[in-house]
This record gives structure tokens, C-alpha cells and sequence, in this order.
């Protein structure tokens, strides 16, 4: 799949990577849109080039063996744990069950990936 | 999420379930980035008001968000500081209430938090969301909180109070329940999207969109990416 990893600048530069696999308590995402948020260009100014982008709206594609509550084909958002590997810069990204959440069938994906984090500003010095 | 987690986990506000009819004055600092309109739209599902709203460019933005006949006003903060303190004080007297004890601050710069400071009663609380600044100036008896939406994938710290006291619960459990509400919420019709604007490109458009959020093209609008165009 392809990924883009953020480097400091922003300088991005997309890669192809193998397909993540979620732990028990995870769920694999087919990332139809990703939002973005201000700590995704602040971070990488700081730290080393990553997958710096954090929510997720698309379709659940696999989940873990603890997961009960999501099912391959549903529509969902997600807040990926932020600086963990696999972020919503790809084709397919990582989130925990518990920071996934269901689209309504009026949702579109378009505008729930402006919900997830919210504009999120954070930046460590 | 990071609005939710100011409102609730820090300033410690009544959530949506538990909505409040007592008048509950609240400053809400950059109304018209997404952490303050969220902070909005969250804030008027908890019935929370009068809310008091700095913000700039995008005004007629704010205007959709807030309830005016519950005392919510917009105060623009390009007219200057002195400006803003007063803005907030006239606002506060227009809408019947003589203090105000809660700030959700989502710039924490360019003087924010010392305006809110000149305006905050005791026993007042400020959230902010910028870590790592230097908030010094903020008065003692001004109880001051990070923000941080990181929170929701952390555990307590085995060093903090709750720690300490072998409380397990926290942060993870607040993101597990206030994403299920923000999927009601979105069907309800009560917790709508922020204005965004795709990126053409997808992933190949990532470097542009990160660009133009770093030299602050954007005015309450969230750059987004669609990603099966990338090429």
C-alpha cells in the first residue's frame, strides 16, 4: 500500500509499505479520507519523519480477535493514536476499538474526518 | 475530541447528558478554528451559556454556531487587546451575568491568556492547548490545564494523584464514551462537521495541505485528503 511520511519542512514523500495487521484490540481501516491537524506538520519538525496524520474515516477492512463491536465492510471514523505507527497518511491505517466510532447513514466520510481530534494543536518543545 | 476533553475533563463542565439550566459563563478563545467550534457545538448541546466568543476573520462563521437570545456574543480580536477585555466585559453585562469562571483558550498565544486573565473571577479555570508554553503570567488563583487529545490513549501516570490512588479509569474510557456519542450525536443532528476543503492529490497533496496549515492560509476551514486519488 502507499504511505506518506512527513519529514520536516513539511517535506512528504509517499512510500510502499506492506499492509499493517491490527493487534486484538485494534482495527484495520481502508482510509477512504484523512483529516489533518496543525501537530502534523508541527511534530515532525521535532521528531523523526513519520506517518503523522490522525483521523480517519473509511471502511473497517479487518479487526482483532477482542473487537466484537466492528465487522469488515463498516463505515466508521477513527482517531489513530498519535506518533504510533500506521497513521491516516495511507491506504490502510491502525486504530484502537475504543477511539473507533460509527458513521450514521447520512454521515459522509468527507465531513466526519473533520471530527475526529478536532483541530488539535499540540506541538512538544 | 480535543474539545471535548477540554470542556469535560479539565475545565470540568456538565456534559450533554447531564445539560445545566444554571447560567454558566464561558470564554471560548478562537471560536473559528475547529477546537473552538467543537468547543461550541458542545458546549450548546450541555446547554452552556452564555458563551463568549473571540474570534477573527471568520465571524460569520461563529454566528452560525452561537445561540445570541442565551447571551452568546462574539467579541473580534483584531481590534486589539484592550479591546478584547472590554469586548468580553460588555458582553458578560449585556447577557445579565456579572462574572465568569471557565475559559476554553484554543489559541494560547498572541496574548490570549492574558486578556482571559484580566476577566476570569475567582474561582476561575483555564484550559489550554499549546504545551510545553510558558503560562506564567496566568494569576495563582486561576487554576490552569493542558489540553491535550493524546489523553484519550493514556493511561493514568503511576506518579499523579489518580495513580497513585490504583484508579484505572480515565482517559481511554472518556474517548470510548464520547466517540459513541459523537456517532449520535451526528445523527441526531446536534453534532455536525467543520467546513473543509479537499486537497487534490491525495497523499500527493499532503505536503501542500501541511504547508498552507503551517503558514496560515486557512480560516475555519479543515484541509482533507481523499485518498484513492493519489497517484
Amino acid at each position: 500500500m502507499k504511505e506518506a511520511i512527513v519529514a520536516k519542512g513539511p517535506k512528504v514523500t509517499i512510500h510502499d509499505v506492506p499492509v499493517p495487521k491490527p493487534n486484538a484490540d485494534q482495527v484495520l481501516i481502508k482510509v477512504i479520507y484523512s483529516g489533518s491537524n496543525p501537530k502534523d506538520w508541527k511534530r515532525p519538525q521535532l521528531s523523526d519523519p513519520h506517518n503523522s496524520g490522525d483521523d480517519i474515516a473509511g471502511v473497517v477492512e479487518a479487526v482483532g480477535d477482542n473487537v466484537v463491536e466492528f465487522k469488515k465492510g463498516d463505515r466508521v471514523a477513527a482517531f489513530h493514536e498519535m506518533m504510533s505507527p500506521h497513521g491516516s497518511f495511507a491506504e490502510y491505517a491502525i486504530a484502537w476499538a475504543y477511539t473507533t466510532f460509527h458513521l450514521p447513514k447520512k454521515t459522509t466520510f468527507e465531513e466526519v474526518c473533520t471530527c475526529d481530534t478536532c483541530g488539535d494543536q499540540n506541538v512538544y518543545f | 475530541m480535543t474539545a471535548a476533553v477540554g470542556l469535560y475533563q479539565r475545565l470540568g463542565l456538565p456534559e450533554p447528558w447531564n445539560a445545566t439550566t444554571t447560567p454558566t459563563p464561558l470564554i471560548v478563545y478562537g471560536g473559528s478554528g475547529a477546537v473552538g467550534a467543537f468547543a461550541i457545538k458542545l458546549a450548546q448541546a450541555s446547554n452552556i451559556h452564555p458563551l463568549i466568543v473571540v474570534a477573527g476573520r471568520a465571524q460569520s462563521f461563529v454566528e452560525k454556531l452561537i445561540t445570541p437570545c442565551k447571551g452568546d456574543a462574539i467579541v473580534d480580536y483584531r481590534k486589539g487587546n484592550e479591546a478584547v477585555v472590554s469586548g468580553i466585559k460588555d458582553a458578560l453585562k449585556k447577557a445579565g451575568v456579572s462574572e465568569v469562571h471557565y475559559a476554553f483558550d484554543a489559541v494560547s498565544e498572541h496574548n490570549s491568556f492574558q486578556n482571559i486573565s484580566k476577566v476570569l473571577s475567582k474561582p476561575g479555570k483555564i484550559t489550554l492547548v499549546l504545551p510545553g508554553k510558558n503560562y506564567s503570567d496566568i494569576p495563582e488563583y486561576i487554576e490552569k490545564s493542558n489540553t491535550m487529545v493524546g489523553s484519550v490513549h493514556m493511561d493514568n501516570a503511576p506518579d499523579s494523584a489518580k495513580g497513585k490512588a490504583g484508579i484505572k479509569t480515565g482517559g481511554k474510557d472518556f474517548g470510548f464514551a464520547f466517540f459513541r456519542l459523537f456517532s449520535r450525536g451526528l445523527q441526531e443532528g446536534w453534532f455536525t462537521a467543520h467546513p473543509y476543503e479537499v486537497v487534490p492529490g491525495g497523499l500527493a497533496g499532503v505536503e501542500k495541505g501541511l504547508s498552507d496549515l503551517k503558514n496560515g492560509v486557512n480560516s475555519a476551514t479543515k484541509y482533507i485528503f481523499k485518498i484513492e486519488d493519489t497517484k
